[in-house]
């Protein structure tokens, strides 16, 4: 070793077995001797290289007999970098021919694992590499391994005549690595888990035997090419038993077999392992294309924490089993004690798969790059990070000594005072430290474990009450009293219900069980709403429709305060609680933490469809992910609309840079899928939309109305892609259609020809056509149809109009459009004299009247408000006028969204009856001081705007 | 939005007033994480004057949090109004975000 590498001080490492280093320096003196390797006796002969040696051999037989076995080697670790030594080792295996004669491999393949032994070793002990770069080293000698040892067999089928030589490796036959090799985090001394397949489709097979018998004794003597100890050691000890169904099936399994296993009998450990999966010899490319079709069965985007609580069981039990209760040295396992290695892989894992799903960046394999992962998506903080990183790299150093000893797959420390004297003294510490180092590493580890997965036991009481029976009444009745609920006969016999598996969402023993560790949190949480026993008959009803679990009580167990959001959208938001019901997958979405952060701009939301999305599923299965991921994001901003986190004006510009997000994704796709069916290029087009949308004004359950263009004569090639593309935006995402969405199709010419007859309005009155017209935009789309679809628009707005019959088409137009009889309430925003509907008339009409004098502020798409903004600019309008009723827009929107998602029963209305909770949530999402304020400020808007209609339209 | 700060104790201690919304948000991240670096990364943030808490206002609260706690401190927050207190609860905030009913307290509580 070019001993200038090692970390300083390491010469004051001690060896624990005086004798041993003692016989080892003369053993390799005498070898390096008989062998001339004067290089390596002039090393010895210095303090510092006889300090290293003597630390080596005196902690570590194994070390000792690897180093004396191959001197020549030895000598180089005094004359050369690690690095180049490392290199020279990966240049070796990269070169070697497969071809070559077995013996000849084998050889080979076992000089280069001891070597790479030795540098693991050594450099992990002398703090020359961190010990995952140790880890790394390992995992690629065992991809050389298997590499080498595949292609040797492959090759020599191809000599007996068995297989044909395909191009590009595509044999057909390949390695998945797996574990600890998949992640390339292997331990020192740890076997290797392969799962070995073949795709027949893709095998040029020739032999005699059937395919199934060749493939089974190629891959046997793979296992013994790697596991056959020979003078010169082996090379890995090699499991095949993460295959499927290891008792029944060959070694080597068939593709299409795998997958059907994973996907109707695939167990929560079978899919948790397919994480770590990695193809690593032989046909790379179907190993890849075998993972991505399996992709949808390890990270399913439904629900998923049963998966969760199944791990978090299974860790139970190991501890259980295992009797680790306390942290000890003597005799402690770093791998499955409590806070040890397998509860920090638990940690990351279960945080895998909860969100993996939805979150792509939590797909990768190694447990240190996804805890920096879950850190920057704040699902942990940096110092949880940290001590969670620095216990694993400390468990995984003690873990490397306890096996470079003797080459031991072991993680218990020694149960004799000397055996764990050893241990410390091959750390390069002493015993104390060692425990005291250990002991708070496992501490901190297993508390943060704790605290993420666990319900702490004290708050099982409300359960306990519920589950002990009829004479417990008196009691959970005086609980549920003071939690705030009045019916506590009825609380008392809905929770009972659950308790005893009513529903079939609480139907098994497991559930039942979670239902008690969660009980009282989500009991306290309901208690806080406006009205309790309605939250809870909501939520009641909600696991009344659910079909089965679905890991509901999972989730809130390990995520103790979403019993909190339960509560307020069970008792305070009925028709997100509705939306919930249809797809409780949606709740999966909250768990992520920037789900209560601003929503990112169109861009930003593009960027993450991209990431989302990937690029090789087809059509319909993107269309289905579009639309999941546009429910969760809609989701989204109701809830943070709901808890007032976003301002009105802010949660309509979210709505719409989804619904664009949407829009020019799915026209992207759909062009490509025509494309790829027809074989030849489609019509340039582009995307114009109204209504809401176009005016940027977008409310809770707002529909789309859109206009698909295209520059081409093929009308009805036109109008069979728009109406594809309205079905898809129609497409169900679980709670219902992705979007309500009205989409017309014109050629480019028809529109420019005549783009008021266009306008997409249900409306079949001309001046509907214009209304729609000031609400045009184009929101995507081949650049230059864009830009000649958006002259046509504007050119439409801006010739000049008379005003006389412009007014009288819009009294018309609202007198169709008013409720008979129209009402008086204040709240009732859309309709009453004043609402939304006569103010956005009365701003269209402006539009329309002034936009030939003043085009570049108003003949473009704007809403009611924008518009109302824009002629005050113009000089159209006095500007406190425009700003009164922009205002008077704004807070009657305002208040029409938080109703839409606040009130569902038809006899909460009029709102003045509704609950004085509701009112006074209503008051503050609108920042009044109370309701009665909020009425007052609605009534004087209304009168405002009235006002304005008399004065522009009425009395002109 | 004002943030006032005070440095004369242990812990330093920041007061904000009005609304931490999408045009304050900015402002207010740039006051704690001044507050952090003069203040030890211990800092109590006092909400009693607080009126209105946007999404990007926990933004910028996890962004303080985080640089405190990579740096070995902390931050908590006392006197928060029941409105923004539900926010926090419900968003799962106070997981990470520690709630205290007075100033005293918070500031006791880095001693704890």
């Amino acid at each position: 070793m070019d001993l200038a590498a090692a970390a300083p001080g390491f010469d004051r490492l001690e060896p624990h077995r005086e004798d041993g280093a003692r016989a080892g320096i003369n053993r390799l003196r005498q070898a390096a001797e008989r062998t001339e390797a004067h290089t390596l006796l002039k090393a010895l002969d210095t303090d510092a290289g006889a300090a290293f040696f003597a630390f080596l051999f005196g902690n570590s037989p194994h070390l000792t007999a690897l180093l004396l076995r191959d001197v020549a080697f030895t000598e180089t670790l005094v004359t050369t970098s690690p690095d180049a030594i490392e290199a020279a080792i990966t240049d070796a295996l990269t070169q070697a021919d497969p071809r070559m004669e077995r013996d000849a491999l084998m050889r080979l393949l076992r000089v280069e694992r001891n070597r790479v032994a030795v540098m693991a070793g050594i450099c992990d002990c002398f703090g020359i590499w961190d010990v995952m770069h140790c880890a790394r080293l390992l995992s690629d000698m065992a991809d050389h391994g298997t590499r080498l040892a595949v292609s040797h067999l492959l090759w020599q089928s191809v000599e007996r005549g068995e297989l044909e030589a395909p191009e590009q490796d595509a044999w057909g036959y390949f390695a998945l690595a797996m574990g600890k090799h998949g992640s390339r985090e292997l331990n020192y001394s740890s076997d290797i888990d392969l799962i070995v397949l073949y795709d027949p489709d893709r095998c040029r097979y020739q032999g005699r035997r059937p395919l199934r018998e060749h493939f089974a004794r190629l891959t046997r003597d793979l296992i013994g090419l790697l596991e056959t100890r020979t003078a010169d050691g082996y090379v890995f000890r090699t499991d095949l038993r993460l295959r499927p169904n290891p008792s029944s099936t060959p070694p080597a399994v068939a593709v299409d077999f795998a997958l059907d296993y994973y996907q109707r009998m695939g167990r929560t450990w079978e899919r948790a392992a397919m994480i770590k999966a990695r193809p690593v010899a032989g046909d790379i490319a179907a190993g890849q294309q075998f993972l991505e079709r399996l992709a949808p069965f390890v990270w399913d985007e439904a629900l998923d924490f049963r998966s969760v609580e199944e791990i978090r069981s299974m860790s139970e039990q190991i501890h259980d089993f295992h009797g680790h209760g306390d942290i000890k040295l003597g005799g402690w396992n770093v791998k499955l004690g409590r806070g040890g290695i397998r509860e920090i892989e638990f940690f990351v894992h279960m945080h895998q798969l909860a969100h993996g799903g939805l979150s792509p960046r939590l797909r990768g394999a190694g447990v240190l790059p996804m805890l920096a992962t879950l850190e920057r998506d704040h699902h942990i903080l940096p110092s949880e990070a940290e001590t969670l990183k620095n216990a694993y790299l400390l468990l995984r150093r003690v873990e490397h000594r306890l096996q470079m000893t003797n080459d031991n797959q072991t993680q218990t420390l020694p149960s004799t005072d000397d055996g764990v004297a050893h241990i410390a003294r091959f750390m390069g510490t002493s015993v104390d430290e060692l425990g005291q180092r250990l002991g708070a590493a496992a501490r901190e580890a297993h508390t943060l474990y704790l605290a993420r997965f666990n319900v702490p036991e004290r708050e099982h009481d409300i359960a306990e009450s519920v589950l002990t029976g009829p004479e417990g009444l008196p009691d959970v009745s005086e609980r549920l009293g003071a939690s705030g609920f009045q019916d506590t006969q009825g609380a008392f016999e809905t929770l009972r219900g659950w308790a005893e598996g009513r529903h079939p969402a609480t139907a098994s023993e497991t559930v039942r069980e979670v239902i008690r560790a969660v009980m009282h949190d989500l009991v306290e949480a309901l208690g806080k709403t406006p009205d309790p026993d309605r939250a809870l008959a909501r939520l009641d009803g909600f696991l009344a429709a659910l079909p089965e679990d679905i890991g509901f009580f999972a989730m809130l167990r390990a995520n103790t305060w979403l019993s909190s959001l339960i509560a307020v959208v069970m008792g305070g938001a009925p028709r997100i609680a509705d939306r919930l019901a249809a797809n409780p997958r949606l709740l999966q979405a909250v768990l992520d933490p920037s789900f209560f952060l601003p929503i990112p701009d169109r861009p930003g939301l593009m960027e993450e469809l991209r990431e989302r999305l990937g690029t090789r599923q087809p059509f319909r299965g993107r269309v289905d992910r579009l639309a999941r991921w546009a429910e969760d994001r809609r989701f989204q901003v109701d809830v943070q609309t709901l808890q007032q986190l976003v301002t009105p004006l802010e949660a309509s510009a979210s709505r719409c840079h989804v619904a664009e997000a949407v829009i020019e994704t799915l026209l992207t796709d759909l062009l490509a899928d025509s494309a790829r069916r027809k074989g030849a290029q489609t019509p340039a087009c582009a995307i114009v939309a109204f209504g809401d949308l176009g005016g940027e004004d977008m409310i809770f359950g707002s529909g789309l109305d859109l206009l698909f263009v295209a520059d081409t004569d093929d009308v009805q090639a036109i109008a069979r892609m728009a109406r594809r593309f309205g079905a898809a935006l129609r497409r169900n995402a679980g709670a219902g259609r992705m979007y309500d969405a009205n989409v017309a199709a014109a050629t480019l010419a028809a529109l420019q020809a005549d783009p008021t007859g266009h306008a997409v309005t249900a409306d079949s009155d001309e001046m509907a056509g214009w209304v729609a017209l000031g609400q045009a935009r184009v929101i995507c789309g081949d650049a230059a149809v864009a830009e000649q679809a958006e002259t046509a628009l504007r050119g439409a707005l801006e010739r000049p109009r008379q005003a006389a019959p412009l007014r009288q088409a819009i009294t018309a137009l609202r007198q169709r459009s008013a409720a008979a009889p129209r009402p008086t309430e204040p709240f009732a925003v859309s309709q009453t004299a004043g609402g939304l509907v006569e103010l956005g008339l009365l701003a269209s009409y402006l539009q329309c009247l002034h936009a030939p004098d003043a085009p570049d502020a108003l003949a473009r798409g704007l809403g009611p408000a924008a518009t109302l903004d824009a002629l005050a600019k113009a000089d159209a309008l006095p500007e406190a006028e425009a700003q009164a009723l922009a205002e008077a827009y704004r807070l009657q929107r305002a208040v029409q969204d938080f109703l839409y998602l606040t009130l569902a029963e038809a006899a909460e209305r009029p709102v003045a009856k509704a609950p004085p909770a509701l009112k006074e949530r209503l008051a503050q999402a609108l920042e009044c001081d109370a309701f009665e304020t909020l009425e007052q400020r609605l009534r004087d808007a209304q009168a405002a705007a009235v006002d304005a209609w008399q004065r522009h339209l009425d009395a002109a | 939005m004002q943030v006032t700060t005070d440095h004369s104790g242990a812990v330093a201690l920041a007061a904000v007033t009005g609304r931490v919304d999408s045009s304050t948000a900015q402002d207010f991240e740039t006051a704690l994480v001044s507050a952090l670096d003069t203040g030890d990364h211990r800092v109590v943030l006092d909400c009693t004057e607080l009126t209105f808490l946007s999404s990007a206002g926990l933004r910028a609260l996890l962004v303080a949090l985080k640089k405190a706690n990579a740096a070995g401190g902390n931050l908590v927050m006392s006197c928060t109004p029941d409105r923004i207190r539900e926010v926090l609860e419900v968003s799962g905030f106070t997981r990470f975000l520690k709630l205290f009913p007075a100033v005293e307290e918070a500031a006791a509580s880095f001693d704890a």
